[in-house]
């Protein structure tokens, strides 16, 4: 902060100039506030200036002091309008009301005049007191040469000096500029007596030291006051200084650069240590380079040995008193002109910044992810949630595009989405769900919402996404609805097995009474009919009742098989080669009756089930059964057993026909018991209902493969008998 | 096979007793095993049967294994063990392979599931009566 180079303050056009060059420059039409020794404001031209007489400085290079040039601040070129003014005590009072509605006032006036008496004991009762920006300081003299030299200031516009008289510049500002006056005073109330005065005034023979009246040049001596530091008093939350002048031993009067007002509390200031330090901590950096015109206190000048050190990037003159409003001691005064267009703007983005920053945090705190994209797709902005979900540092996602975090594929879905998202430009969200694998490759399950954010102008600028993970649910539901079909699927076997246990009942409950009548019927139909010739009249329809009882034989028959094998033999180790052998004597003669080629397969040492192979021989009769019946004109059978590759721990029969096939439309049917597409009195419908039951009784599956003319495969896959532990 | 298919008959009439407790199934094979040849006798239970088998002479005895009482067991039990000569042939309306086993251990001559086929108890009333022949020959009179 501490630039030597004053050049680069931009309004601080404040510097030291010869008389010749400044003269130039008033020629030219500039305006110029000015501090300097008597004889060298006396040279200069008339024009747009007024001056005061002082020859200490604080410039870009430290403080000094010099009777060879002249400190002048320039007004600022957009400054539309330099009204000078002459006032005297009396007409003083009216130099707030004549202060230009935007602008500022400069003002000198000569230390130790009526004028200044005046202003410093009576500003604050003054119309529109600190209604505008008023600045100025109290001109003075080389220190040696007090008593011997008066203080003056200069109308510039005649070049007319004055001794008692305060000269004012009001300047007036464009719209957008704005002038403000700031001080800085490092002095702070110490912990000493309170001292208050019985009268207003720029001294005091007397003293109110906790309510009792003391000798005040006394008091100082005895208490061994350090008159460089300031009395401070606290007026409405601002530190205001008065600055000791001296003290007269003999009369017991102390004076003051500024007055001393009646009723107010003041306490001696604080030792300052540093003041350099002591300074730049209180003088806020955002103001310095926006400082128009600045002077501080000559005391500080000299009681803190300020020759040739800086004060932050203040320059200006070292003063007898210095003016923000009203007259004040030890204390730096400063005036900024703010443009306020750009403090506007400045505003705006430091409130936008707030409201980012708010943002960001909310956006932090949504456990869900969420970004935010521009219209080309770049990232530009995202929480740790969805940082996490592709498992890269937010730094890393921000102006990146989908094309850089993930596969192509999923990269192209999600911006065909965002496409759609810019071209319908509707603020309501758009949602689509998304399957996507997280960081660590699992599958995820998020809800994706979009909504386009705009420009100014209307325009679509961008997307923001929040991303909802529903894995969970999905998962749930992925479960549920297995678990429903699971159930479903149970409680279709379960009704399959309930309707085949009351057939099975039934079949029980009635074979016995149906068989006696039927082997009386069948018994005198066929011993008559073997007493007869076959061209007897009796011979047909006898026939005719043989015929049907055999048919209700072979229905009783199945009821009966399946009646046992719902009712249960007793399960034993078995070996599925047995039955098919078993089988085989039965299958093979009628299979050469009606030219069919049997071709038998078995695995060797195929482990045994637990089961019935009377039931299992049904199985095997039933499925070739109906291989042979779904061949009326020959074809061929294989009939295999084998280990499944499908199941462990099973075995498998197999029975595949090259005959008709089962249509698609009854397949779901030819489990069912009585379903049947054989010609009336070809078969019961039970046969394969009492393979599936046996099947399920062995806790066994079958299934098939079929279609229309496509022939048909049965497996039937049983599992293993458990090892013996023996 | 069907009913009127020439078997081998024997010279002699075969004397055929019947225990069955349903009438229409006495009725049948009376009329039936008389046309062909058979001298037939018919109970209506377990006890008239064994009484009747007691009292005279038959080659083989047709008895229906579930009767009230005396069931088929019973009585081929007594017959078997009082005439081991007389061959019997059980028959059954609820067949179960129980019935079969049980019937050869306790020495009938076979099983039949009723409803047979006529030819079917024909063939095997000539089998049992030609054992019976056999047997009788091997035994002579002393056995009776």
């Amino acid at each position: 902060m501490n630039t030597k180079n004053t050049a680069t303050l931009p309004l601080g056009a404040q510097r030291l100039y010869t008389v010749d060059e400044l003269s130039g420059r008033i020629r030219r039409g500039e305006r110029f506030f000015l501090a300097g020794d008597e004889a060298l404001l006396r040279r200069l031209p008339k024009g747009c200036w007024i001056g005061g007489t002082i020859p200490y400085f604080m410039t870009g290079d430290g403080g000094l002091m010099t009777r060879e040039e002249v400190f002048a601040t320039e007004l600022p070129p957009f400054a539309t309008a330099a009204d000078i003014r002459v006032y005297d005590a009396q007409s003083l009072f009216g130099v707030y009301r004549d202060a230009p509605d935007n602008g500022f006032s400069l003002l000198i006036i000569p230390a130790q005049c009526g004028t200044h008496l005046t202003f410093a004991l009576n500003a604050p009762r003054y119309e529109g007191f600190a209604s505008r920006p008023l600045i100025g300081w109290v001109a003075g003299v080389a220190l040696p040469d007090i008593g011997r030299k008066t203080p003056k200031v200069f109308d510039g516009r005649d070049g007319r000096v004055l001794e008692d008289a305060a000269v004012v510049m009001h300047v007036s500002l464009p719209p957008g500029k704005r002038a403000d006056i700031g001080l800085v005073n490092i002095f702070e109330a110490g912990d000493g007596d309170e001292l208050t005065f019985e009268v207003d005034g720029f001294g005091a023979k007397e003293i109110l030291v906790g309510g009792s009246r003391r000798g005040f040049a006394q008091y100082v001596r005895e208490k061994n006051i350090d008159t460089r530091l300031p009395l401070v008093a606290d007026c409405n939350g601002v530190m205001v200084n008065v600055s000791f002048q001296d003290v007269d031993e003999a009369s017991g009067e102390v004076r003051f650069y500024a007055p001393v007002f009646k009723g107010v509390r003041y306490r001696h200031a604080r030792p300052v240590g540093d003041y350099v330090e002591a300074f730049e901590s209180k003088m806020s950096t955002e103001f310095d380079s926006r400082i128009a015109c600045s002077c501080n206190c000559i005391l500080n000048y000299v009681h803190a040995s300020l020759e040739g050190r800086r004060t932050a990037n203040i320059t200006g003159p070292f003063t007898f008193g210095e003016i923000a409003y009203q007259l004040l001691n030890q204390t730096l005064v400063y005036l900024t002109i703010e443009d306020t267009r750009l403090a506007d703007r400045l505003r705006a983005e430091a409130a936008l910044r707030r409201q980012n920053q708010f943002l960001e945090t909310l956006i932090g705190t949504i456990p869900s992810p969420v970004f935010y994209k521009d219209t080309q797709g770049r990232y530009l902005g995202c929480n740790e949630a969805y940082a996490e979900l592709l498992g890269r540092p937010k730094e890393g996602i921000v102006g990146k595009t989908a094309h850089d975090l993930m596969p192509r594929e999923r990269a192209e879905k999600g911006l065909q989405r965002d496409e759609e998202i810019f071209r319908r430009a509707q603020r309501d969200p758009y949602e689509y769900e998304l399957e996507t694998l997280d960081a660590i490759g699992r599958p995820r399950w998020m809800l994706v919402r979009k909504s386009p954010f705009f420009a100014p102008d209307g325009r679509v600028a961008g997307l923001v996404a929040v991303l909802t993970d529903v894995t969970d649910s999905r998962l749930a539901e992925q479960s549920l609805a297995a678990a429903y079909e699971s159930l479903k699927s149970a409680q279709g076997q379960l009704m399959q097995a309930q309707k085949m246990a009351a057939v099975g009942r039934l079949a029980g409950g009635v074979a016995h009474e149906i068989n006696n009548p039927l082997a009386v019927i069948l018994g005198f139909a066929q011993s008559v009919c073997a007493g007869i010739g076959a061209e007897d009249e009796l011979a047909f329809p006898l026939r005719s009742i043989e015929r049907e009882a055999l048919r209700c034989r072979s229905l009783v028959q199945d009821l009966l098989v399946f009646s046992r094998a719902s009712a249960g033999d007793p399960f034993v180790e078995t070996d599925i080669n047995a039955a098919v052998s078993a089988s085989l004597s039965m299958l093979g003669p009628r299979a050469k009756l009606e030219h069919i080629d049997l071709r038998v397969e078995q695995a060797i040492r195929l482990p045994k089930i637990m089961g019935s192979g009377n039931q299992l021989q049904q199985v095997i009769l039933n499925l070739a059964g109906n291989a042979m019946d779904a061949m009326p004109d020959g074809g061929r059978i294989e009939l295999w057993t084998r280990l499944s590759e499908k199941k462990a721990g099973h075995v498998e029969i197999v029975v595949r026909d090259t005959g008709v096939g089962i249509p698609e439309n009854i397949q779901a049917k030819v489990f069912d018991p009585f379903f049947t597409t054989k010609a009336v009195g070809k078969g019961t419908g039970l046969g394969l209902a009492l393979v599936y039951e046996i099947v399920h009784k062995h806790r066994g599956s079958i299934e098939f493969e079929s279609g229309a003319g496509m022939g048909a495969t049965f497996v039937v896959s049983l599992p293993v008998a458990p090892m013996d532990p023996a | 096979m069907t009913a009127n298919q020439e078997l081998p008959r024997a010279n002699v009439s075969t004397r055929v007793l019947v225990i069955d407790d349903e009438p229409g199934i006495r009725d049948m094979l009376s009329y039936s095993l008389r046309r062909f040849g058979c001298v037939v006798s018919a109970a209506a239970n377990g006890e008239q049967g064994v009484a009747a088998a007691r009292a005279a002479d038959f080659d083989v005895v047709i008895c229906d294994v579930m009767m009230p009482g005396m069931d088929g067991f019973a009585v081929l039990e007594i017959l078997k063990r009082e005439q081991p000569l007389v061959e019997v042939i059980m028959v059954t309306g609820y067949p179960t392979p129980e019935t079969s086993s049980r019937s050869a251990e306790l020495g009938a001559f076979g099983n039949l599931d009723k409803p047979y086929e006529l030819g079917a108890m024909r063939a095997m009333i000539d089998a049992a009566a030609a054992r019976k022949r056999e047997r009788s020959c091997e035994k002579g009179p002393v056995a009776r």
